[in-house]
Order: structure tokens, then sequence, then C-alpha cells
């Protein structure tokens, strides 16, 4: 079994350097990529500044020409001047180091970037995850139980529902019904927390956001020493964090760093409500009915037959005997569970504007920040990979009679 | 079947090879557009290479395969669990009117088009839905295509002012003409208005557009435009009391009260302006005047035909290559296996997402990239089946008798091995569609101007304030992906009968 294993982890080799090679050679042979906006880019900076009649640009640096020897500097620079193999090894060759490359349109480490935006998909991703399965395993197994009833009728009409709308259309249809744009206004419409003024805070008037920290007046800037006189004021600034709170639970209008510990997390769960639905939405259907068809499938077995036979409560035959052995292909979607939360998030997170690593794929593939959007594939498919043999892992331990070959 | 393909088969491939080399040739322009043009012998010979191996290779196990289906669907176990089905209310009639409403939105051109279907001018009767005609020949301006709504208006107008003259006396040469030509008249499409046309000239106020029945919306936005004749005085209060029986205007702000006057329909529209009927755009319009409810119907055929050539093609490459693998087995089965585990270890939404974004393909070319990212569900099925049915005391007396391994696997196995195909297809269907969707919503879809239901989506998420961006489509998809998946439960329910007997 362990040599399965050994040759599951080996054939990860093979599978990530064909996703990465084909991501690659596609990034590398079709048009439209970093060099030519480059060049875009740098042609309307050159027609503006001729606007303005700026003449003094050098004389290789004529309205909308690019010499040679700038094209080759430019193609260096986004690494496109060498063969496109030599080019993916070396690419391959950091990316063992951990080395992911540099953003073009961040400036910064795609590595840095991930590891920032990751926390915040994975804290939804698995708040919904958790809560799916804390509603659908319960809910198959009553379904189960109570099966061909009124109950089991009544909850099949709403998996059905659950199926026919995905959870990122609910999330926009829902954020129009809810979130205060053309019906009602319960729901905050978007961020991780409320970026809004408590009105009782003394700052209040000063938080204004793009208002000068000059404007403040001076008892209160005393408050607050780390505040410069060209600083833009930004109620999430880190200065404003230790603003007494007047009214904790104030979460609609409350400043977020307003607000207490109890407050804050209060006010982030209030602000998660909605995308967590979503995902919940998500995976509701499919998780209910596989636990529905898995319970009933065991309560057919000979093994049950016996259990009742011998004059045991249906209590303990369902949750003592059948119960345990249909959670296994429930305790195995576990492994699936990262790449499913990433696969959600693409969508959620475009829809609610959660700067998470979702929107960070999404946002990279519109600006052709190639260094990126590799450093997301590669991070997701060896997610998905880990997941795959992390789910084969569990099916053996959780299930004795399982063996690989 | 096969006998009569049999019968006729050079007929049949001297046919299907003139044809395929046709359409080969018609394509080629575009394959060679891209780089170097390839002249026109090149050209040719590449088409006739390719029309030649699709006959050799291809087209027999088309054939093949179509009649191991129709045994499939022949055999008295599929009769069986068809009557089963048919027991299946919800899911027999959600079957039947997906069908018909599939079938009715691909006449969708007949009922919902901005072209006029029929025309008569001047005595000469246009056949314009399948006739270009230009709007010169009607006497109207311009060369591109008429309006034919508002030709419509116009010709009722001139035929009025006929029938005045004649009966005032004062006819004209042209209107002794018209006796012999009768009058005219336009035939408009039951909903005259197509999807990519954008309204923009004809409505007042900016887009979107709130739906038509909603009046008090519209009446709301010509005051925001001003596009109504306002009253030189304000009504005194009295007046207001007496006549309109409101006292609560009485000591309204003069905007508000104009608003007030207006959403209950008491003042008068600028005489230019055209108040839309009542139900002119029942679902309004885009954020680029363009019909939303034409975009729905449009983008329900689009859709639809997208996942269910998406689901055929790769069922067809699964079903080949599954059954390879099941049949033959041996280091092929090991190598291809691996391929395949390979294969779908990819991120589907981001892989596709990616190639979607960096080619900008066109509708043939995203049902490629789907169908290459998707293909490998259903050999795990198929194999599995052919390994089982491999071992079967009929397949061994099928060998016995000097069959060949083609016709043990088309019409011995493969017929016996179909029922997976069956029960996963309208989930398969459901899926694609949610992915054609998804795709739209991202901006990495269908390209700009076709209709589609993501990319209205990603409109409403841009005006959250205009509920009929967002509510039509999601209706219409909930609905679709219901029906279709009512389809398919039932469909599960009678091929894949697990007897769930509860035992106690």
């Amino acid at each position: 079994m362990y040599s399965y294993f050994i040759r599951r982890f080996l054939l990860m080799i093979p599978t990530f350097i064909g996703i990465t090679l084909l991501c690659f050679i596609v990034t590398r042979y079709v048009p439209g990529g970093p060099v030519e906006q480059a060049v875009l880019r740098y042609q309307q900076t050159m027609a503006n500044s001729g606007e303005g009649g700026g003449g003094s640009s050098g004389s290789d640096m004529q309205q909308g020409q690019i010499s040679e020897e700038m094209m080759n500097q430019l193609k260096a620079i986004y690494g496109f001047d060498k063969n496109p193999f030599e080019a993916y090894l070396r690419w391959l060759w950091r990316v063992l180091h951990f080395d992911l490359g540099t953003s073009d349109t961040y400036g910064r480490p795609v590595w840095d970037l991930i590891v920032e935006k990751f926390p915040i998909s994975i804290i939804f991703g698995l708040s919904g995850f958790v809560l799916s399965y804390l509603i659908c395993i319960p809910l198959g197994v009553w379904k189960a139980v109570k099966h061909g009833s009124a109950f089991d009728t009544s909850s099949s009409i709403l998996v059905f529902i659950a199926y026919s709308i995905p959870g990122w259309t609910a999330g926009v249809l829902l954020l129009m019904l809810l979130g205060g744009h053309a019906f009602l206004d319960i729901v905050p419409s978007g961020n991780k927390e409320s970026g809004f003024i408590n009105e009782s805070s003394r700052l209040a008037l000063f938080l204004q956001d793009g208002a000068q920290v000059a404007d403040l007046p001076e008892e209160i800037r005393k408050e607050f020493p780390k505040l410069r006189d060209n600083q833009t004021i930004n109620s999430n600034h880190p200065a404003f964090k230790h603003v007494p709170a007047d009214k904790h639970f104030k979460l609609k209008t409350g400043s977020h760093s307003d607000l207490c510990i109890v407050g804050r997390v209060l006010d982030t769960m209030w602000h998660m409500i909605l995308p967590v639905f979503c995902y919940v939405l998500g995976m509701f259907a499919s998780s209910t009915v596989l636990m529905k068809n898995s319970l009933m499938e065991n309560l057919g077995q000979d093994y049950v037959r016996t259990a009742f036979a011998k004059g045991l409560s249906e209590r303990t035959v369902i949750f003592k005997h059948a119960l345990r052995n249909s959670l296994i292909p429930i305790a195995t979607g576990l492994g699936h569970m990262l790449s499913l939360i990433l696969a959600g998030s693409y969508l959620i997170e475009k829809v609610f504007n959660i700067n998470g690593f979702g929107l960070l794929g999404y946002e990279s593939l519109i600006a052709r920040d190639y260094p990126v959007t590799l450093g997301i594939l590669v991070i997701g498919s060896m997610l998905k990979l880990f997941g795959n043999i992390v789910s084969d892992f569990l099916y053996c331990i959780i299930d004795p009679r399982i063996r690989f070959s | 079947m096969i006998e009569t393909y049999k019968k006729y088969e050079t007929l049949i491939k001297t046919l299907v090879l003139f044809l395929a080399w046709a359409a080969f040739y018609s394509l080629m322009p575009d394959i060679g557009a891209k780089g170097v043009t390839p002249s026109y012998t090149t050209e040719a010979i590449i088409s006739l290479v390719l029309a030649v191996g699709f006959i050799v290779y291809i087209l027999p196990i088309l054939v093949a395969g179509l009649d191991s289906f129709r045994m499939f669907i022949t055999s008295p176990i599929f009769k069986r669990r068809w009557s089963k089905f048919r027991t299946l209310k919800r899911g027999y009639y959600a079957f039947w009117l997906i069908i018909g409403l599939f079938v009715v939105s691909l006449f969708a051109e007949f009922l919902i088009n901005g072209n006029a279907i029929m025309v008569k001018y001047h005595g000469e009767y246009h056949f314009t839905l399948f006739k270009f005609v230009s709007a010169r020949t009607f006497g109207m301006r311009g060369y591109g295509m008429p309006n034919y709504r508002m030709m419509k208006d116009v010709f009722k107008v001139r035929n009025n002012e006929r029938a005045e003259r004649l009966k005032a006396g004062t006819v004209t040469d042209e209107d002794r003409q018209y006796e012999k030509w009768g009058e005219d008249w336009v035939w408009l499409t039951l909903y005259p208005y197509s999807p990519l046309e954008s309204l923009l000239d004809e409505l007042p106020t900016r887009p979107p557009h709130p739906p038509t029945w909603l009046t008090g919306q519209w009446r709301e936005a010509y005051v925001g435009e001003s596009l109504y004749n306002l009253p030189d005085f304000l009504p005194t209060p009295e007046e207001i009391t007496n006549n309109f029986k409101r006292p609560d205007w009485v000591n309204l702000e003069p905007a508000q009260l104009y608003l007030q006057m207006a959403q209950a329909g008491m003042l008068e529209l600028k005489p230019e302006v055209k108040q839309p009927g009542t139900f002119q755009h029942i679902l309004g319009t885009d954020d680029r005047g363009r019909d939303v409810f034409s975009r729905m119907v449009y983008g329900f055929r689009i859709s639809l035909s997208f996942a269910l050539l998406v689901t055929f093609f790769c069922y067809l490459i699964g079903i080949t290559i599954g059954a390879m693998l099941g049949y033959y087995g041996g280091k092929f089965d090991i190598i291809m296996q691996r391929f395949v585990e390979i294969w779908s270890a990819m991120p589907f939404l981001y892989t596709v997402m990616i190639f979607a974004a960096i080619m900008i393909p066109n509708f043939w070319m995203l049902v490629l990239i789907l169908v290459v990212f998707k293909w490998m569900a259903m050999t795990y099925y198929i194999r599995a089946e052919f390994l089982r049915e491999k071992s079967r005391d009929y397949v061994s007396a099928a060998r016995a008798i000097g069959c060949t391994d083609g016709a043990i696997i088309f019409r011995h196995i493969l017929p016996n091995s179909l029922t997976p195909v069956i029960s996963f297809a309208p989930f398969a269907v459901v899926a694609n569609i949610g992915a054609l969707v998804s795709l739209d919503f991202l901006g990495f879809g269908l390209p700009a101007p076709t209709p589609s239901w993501g990319e209205l989506l990603g409109q409403g998420l841009g005006n959250l304030t205009k509920p009929w961006l967002i509510l039509s489509p999601t209706l219409a998809m909930f609905l679709t992906l219901l029906l279709v998946s009512f389809v398919g439960e039932a469909i599960r329910e009678a091929f894949d009968p697990k007897q769930y007997s509860r035992l106690r």
C-alpha cells in the first residue's frame, strides 16, 4: 500500500510538469502578452506627453516608435528573450526554490501576494465548507431515515432548488435583494469588515476618507502621534486602531477598528454571511444527496438486517452501525476540500469583491500578469493533486477493506 | 441500419467525401488567415487529405457507433426502462417541455426578430427575413437594414393619408397606382426586437431601461430627463385639494410635486417624445439599450446548444477512449489511464479561464476548449462497463464464431454498456450550462455581442439597482437547470434501478 502512495507522489511530478508546461507555452505564443501591453502603454504615454509639448525626449524615442534595442530590453524584462523551453526550465527551477517570480502589475514577489491573499480565501471557504457539512450530514441522515415521508419530499424540493442555482448566481441575486441596492438594506454588500464610520466616535467627523490629517484639530491630533501631516485619512488606517469603542454592537454603522474583539469578530461574521451562504449553497445539494444515498445503500445491507435480527433498537442500528459506514464517502471529500474551495472562489470573490486568491487570479488574467497567473495555477494544481492523494489516504485509513495496489 | 449502410456504402462515401471536402475547403481560408495565406492548390490538397482521413477513419466509427446506439435504444430492456420513465410524470413532462422549448428557440428568428418576415411595398412582396433588402428599396433613407418597426408606422400613416385624399377627392398619380398595387404593409415578427440591436435611437432616457409595464419607473426617468411639458404655474394648494383630491401633495417642493404628478400620469409628455407601449420591452433593456427578453431567448438557445454539443463531443471521445481501454487493456490501458489521471488533475475552471482569456475564442473554439478539459469523466464508467462485459459468455461466444474486434465492440459490448451515458447526460448538460454562464460572467466566454445569460448577470452586478438585469437571467437559468435536473432525476430512477430496501 505504501508503494501505491509513493507511486502517487511520483506521478505528481509529470502531472505538474504537464499542466504548467501547457499553460506556459500558451502564454508564450498567443499575442497580447505583457510585452505588447508594455509597448502599448509606452506609446500611449508618449502620445500624451507629446500633446503636453514636452519635446525633450531622446532622439530614438519618437512618438509611437520603439527601437530594436528597447524592444529587446523589454523582452528581457519580461523574460521573453529566450526560447520557450529554456525559459520554462528556468522558471521551473525557480519554482522549485519557491520563487514564483515578480508580478508585472504589483511589482512584488508573486509568492508574497499569494501568501497575503490566501488566508482570506481560506477563511471564507473553510467556514462555508464546515457549515455545509454541519447542515448536510444531519439533513442527509434524516432524509434517509425518513425516506419517502413528507419531510423527505419537501427537503428534496430544497435540494433541487439548490442544485439549479449556482452559488455565485444566488450571491448576485441576494446582493441585489438584501444588499440595500434595489429592495431591502439588511446585509453589507462586500468587503471583509465595515469601513464605515461610527458616528459616536470622537474622530467621526474627521474620518472621512480623503480628508487630510492636517485638517484635524490640534487636541485630537495629539492623541494620535503616529499621524503625519501629509497623510490622507482612511478609516481603516492602523493609526485608528485604538479609537475607543462606544458602541460595540453597532455592526452596520461602526468602523471595524472602532470595535472591541467580540465586536470585530461579530462584524467580520456579519460581513461574511452572504459569501459563506453562497459557498454553502454550492455544496449543499451534492453533499446532502451523497449522504442520503450512501446511508440508504448501507441500510439495505445484510449486516443491518443482522443487527435488526439481533433485536437492536432502530436508533442503535442506524447511528452505530450504518451511519459509520456511510460516512466514508463524505469523509473522503475532505481531501478535495481545498481545491473545491478555490474553484468556488473565482466566482464568489468576484461577486462580493473579496480581495482573496480567486480575485487575484481573475485580475491577473485580465491584466495579462503571467507570473501571477502561473503562480496561482501552480498553487491551485498542487493543492488539487495533494487533495486527491489525501482523499485516497483517508479512504484507506477509514475503510480497512480497501487496499490499493 | 448498418445493412442499409453496407448496401449503399460506395454511394454514401462518395457523397460524404464530396461534402466533407467542400466543408474543409470552405473552412480553409479561416485557418490560413492567421499567418501565411496558403495558395488555393495547397488548400485543396490539405482539405482533400482531411476529407479522406475523415471518410476512412472517422466515418465508419461514427456509423458503427450510431448503429450500436440504435441497438441500445431498440433493445427490450431499454423499452422497459423507457416505459418506467414515462410513469415518472415530473421528469417525463419536463423532458418534453425542455425539448419543445429548445425546438421553438431554434426558430426564434421567426418569432423574435427586428427583421420583418414579409413586406409588401408598391405591389411587390419582399421576403425580408430570408433576403437582405436595403432601406432604399422601401423609399427610406440609408443603405442598411431598414427599421421595420418604424416602417410599419410610416406605412400606416401614409395609408391613412391616402384614404383621406381619396375621400377629399384630391387624388395624386401615385394614389391611382396604389389602387392597382393594393396597400403597403409590414408583417413583423411576434416580438420585433433583435438581440443585437441597440435601441438607443428609439427610446428616450439612458439605458438600462426598466420593463415597460413598470410605467411608474418610466415616468420617473422621464422626469429626470425633463421630457415632460411642465405647466406654466404651479397648482395652488386649493387646486390640488379640489382637482387632484391629494391633500398630502399640498406641502411638497415643486420638484417633488411634479414628480408625483408625473407618476400619477397627470403630466403631458413633450410632443417629440414617444411613450413606449405597455408590453414593448417586457424585461426592459440592458446597459447598451438592447432588449433583454430577446437576448434571454437567444441566450437560452446558445446555452443549451453549447451544453448539448460539449456533452456530445465529451461523450464521443470519452466512450471511444474508455472502450479501447476496457477492451484492449494491457500496457495501453495503464499508460492511458495515467494520462487521463494527469489530465483530470488540472484545475478545470482556472485552466479554461486561462485559455479563454488568452485566445478570446468564438463559439466553436470555446466548445473545443471545454471538450479538451472535460472528456475524461465518461472514460472511467465506460472502461468499467467494458471490463465487466468483456468476461461475459456472450462475448466469448461472439469471439468463438469469429467476430472481429470491431464487431464485438460495436455490436455486442457497446449496446450493453451505454446506460451510464444516458443517466449522466442530463447532469453533464447542467454542469456545462453552468460552466458557460460562469465563463460569460467572468468575461472569458463567448465574444462580446453574443447574447448570453452570464454576460447579462455581469451587467447586473455592475447595476445592482436595476433588478430586471439580475432577475431575468437568474430565473431563466434556474428554470432551465431545474427542468433538466428533473429529467436527469427521472432518467436516473428509471435506468439505474437501485432498490433501496429498508430492512427491519
